[in-house]
């Protein structure tokens, strides 16, 4: 590319006439033609190019006259400035265009152009002016303060949740032990009925022998009796709290220490045990049964004291006990008690087996009941 | 407004007796009041800029200032409670935020380009 002059020296290859004395086009126009770039062709670009380059307008009058009045409308990009005299003259504006306009160009609310403009441009006076702003600031103020208040009640939020889940809790607690309460009642109505249903004939008797049998068996029947009392207490810890000594296979070793020794039924932290009841340790607490039991931990079982409590010396849960009270001062006492009264177990479903007929049997043969 | 600096005076003060008098008051806030109250603060600002602006302009006007708050907090408040009522609240909520935001923001330019001359 030829450089003829420096002025030129961005310009394409295009027939241009180096006109000198050519006045030079206003800013505001040379912008706007600047935006018609894109929808130009390439040598109409060359001629708004050099409108730009100030004293080189080497452009011929038509060719802006072409393109920039229709943008120069439109164009949100380059607004004009806020008359102070009222909005610009209504002309057609893309409404996206003038909503972004709206937006982003810094100038005051209208209402406040359009008040000023009823004034005369005087600056509003008299009384009604301070009692308006007076009103309105006070206004703004309060809103101001209650938000702020309404926020600050707002922050312990998760502690108002956390009372309310407690809440819930103790609700669904609640209706838990009111539903346990009633199907303990019920059941003891269908067992009515079936003693009377079954009591009549001698089969029916020997059934219902059979399932007394079965009920006391699997604990299912509250039972009262003779047997011993076993009190597991921890040592006291700093400050006032318990150590946590005794573990879930401690109270397991007990269990079937007090089984092995001719108990006939256990409790242990007032949930006695059936066939399939365990007892285990989520984190610091003991589940027997799935059911937390407190420390002091009381074990009872009912069986004949004197032979109960001769074989449970000898058994290896009294051992690690006794063990226990030296090394950790935990207190273990075993007292005889004359009347224990043991309430019923909850054995779930019953799942009854059936030997199977072929040679594979299917491996889950459960009863309807 | 006869003195340049009487009528911020006035304004100031009595937007800290307003806040007083709310905390003083402390109004329970009813529970459906309660999701607005966020907007509401955003268009009374919008409203308080403007007004701003507009006295650093000397073209405030009291009145206009009190109208545009009030419609500013009510039309933003049914604005969302239309939202919440078609399901959204939150997109319109977001909404409201942002052209208000762009308002306050614009609105603080100018009086930034008025008091610091940048």
């Amino acid at each position: 590319m030829e450089a003829a002059a420096p002025e030129a020296a961005g310009v394409p290859a295009v027939p241009q006439t180096p006109v000198v004395s050519r006045p030079v086009l206003p800013p505001t126009r040379s912008r706007a033609a600047e935006s018609t770039v894109g929808e130009s062709g390439d040598a109409r670009k060359a001629e708004v190019r050099d409108t730009v380059v100030e004293g080189a307008a080497t452009v011929t009058k038509t060719a802006v006259e072409d393109t920039a009045p229709v943008w120069r409308e439109t164009n949100p990009a380059w607004p004009e400035p806020p008359s102070p005299t009222g909005p610009p003259p209504a002309r057609p504006m893309d409404f996206a265009a003038s909503l972004l306009r709206g937006l982003f160009v810094q100038r005051l609310d209208p209402a406040y152009e359009e008040a000023a403009r009823r004034r005369g441009n005087r600056p509003a006076r008299g009384p009604a002016q301070w009692v308006w702003l007076v009103v309105g600031t006070v206004l703004v103020g309060v809103l101001f303060a209650v938000a702020a208040l309404d926020a600050a009640d707002r922050q312990p939020g998760s502690e108002e949740a956390q009372r309310s889940l407690a809440d819930d809790v103790r609700t669904a607690r609640g209706d838990t032990d009111e539903l346990a309460r009633r199907a303990g009642a019920l059941a003891r109505e269908v067992d009515r009925a079936r003693e009377a249903a079954l009591a009549g004939d001698a089969d029916g008797r020997a059934a219902l022998d059979r399932l007394g049998e079965l009920e006391r068996a699997a604990a299912a029947v509250p039972v009262t009796g003779p047997g011993l009392r076993i009190t597991v207490e921890e040592a006291q810890g700093q400050g006032g709290s318990h150590r946590q000594s005794v573990l879930d296979r401690d109270l397991q070793v007990l269990v079937n220490s007090l089984w092995a020794s001719g108990a006939e039924a256990v409790a242990v932290g007032g949930v006695r045990l059936q066939p399939r009841a365990t007892v285990r340790q989520a984190g610091g607490a003991i589940l027997v049964d799935n059911r937390p039991i407190r420390h002091p931990y009381v074990l009872e079982a009912i069986g004949p004291p004197e032979d109960l409590q001769t074989r449970f010396v000898n058994t290896d849960g009294y051992g690690r006990f006794m063990a226990f009270t030296q090394l950790y001062g935990t207190r273990f006492t075993v007292q005889r008690v004359d009347s224990l009264h043991l309430a019923a177990a909850n054995p779930g479903q019953p799942r009854v087996a059936t030997p199977g007929s072929g040679p594979a049997p299917s491996p889950s043969q459960e009863g309807p009941r | 407004m006869r003195t340049p600096l009487l009528g911020p005076v006035i304004g100031l003060l009595a937007l800290v007796v307003g806040v007083g008098l709310g905390l003083w008051l402390d109004p329970t806030v009813p529970p459906w009041v309660q999701p607005y109250l966020p907007i509401a603060v955003v268009a009374a600002l919008d409203a308080v800029f403007g007004g701003v602006h507009a006295m650093l302009d000397g073209r405030f006007d009291a009145k206009v200032f009190v109208v545009s708050f009030v419609s500013n907090v009510l039309v933003a408040a049914l604005i969302v409670l239309l939202g919440d009522a078609l399901g959204v609240g939150a997109q319109l909520s977001t909404a409201v935020v942002v052209v208000l935001g762009i308002r306050i923001f614009s609105n603080a330019a100018a009086i930034r380009r008025h008091l610091f001359k940048a």
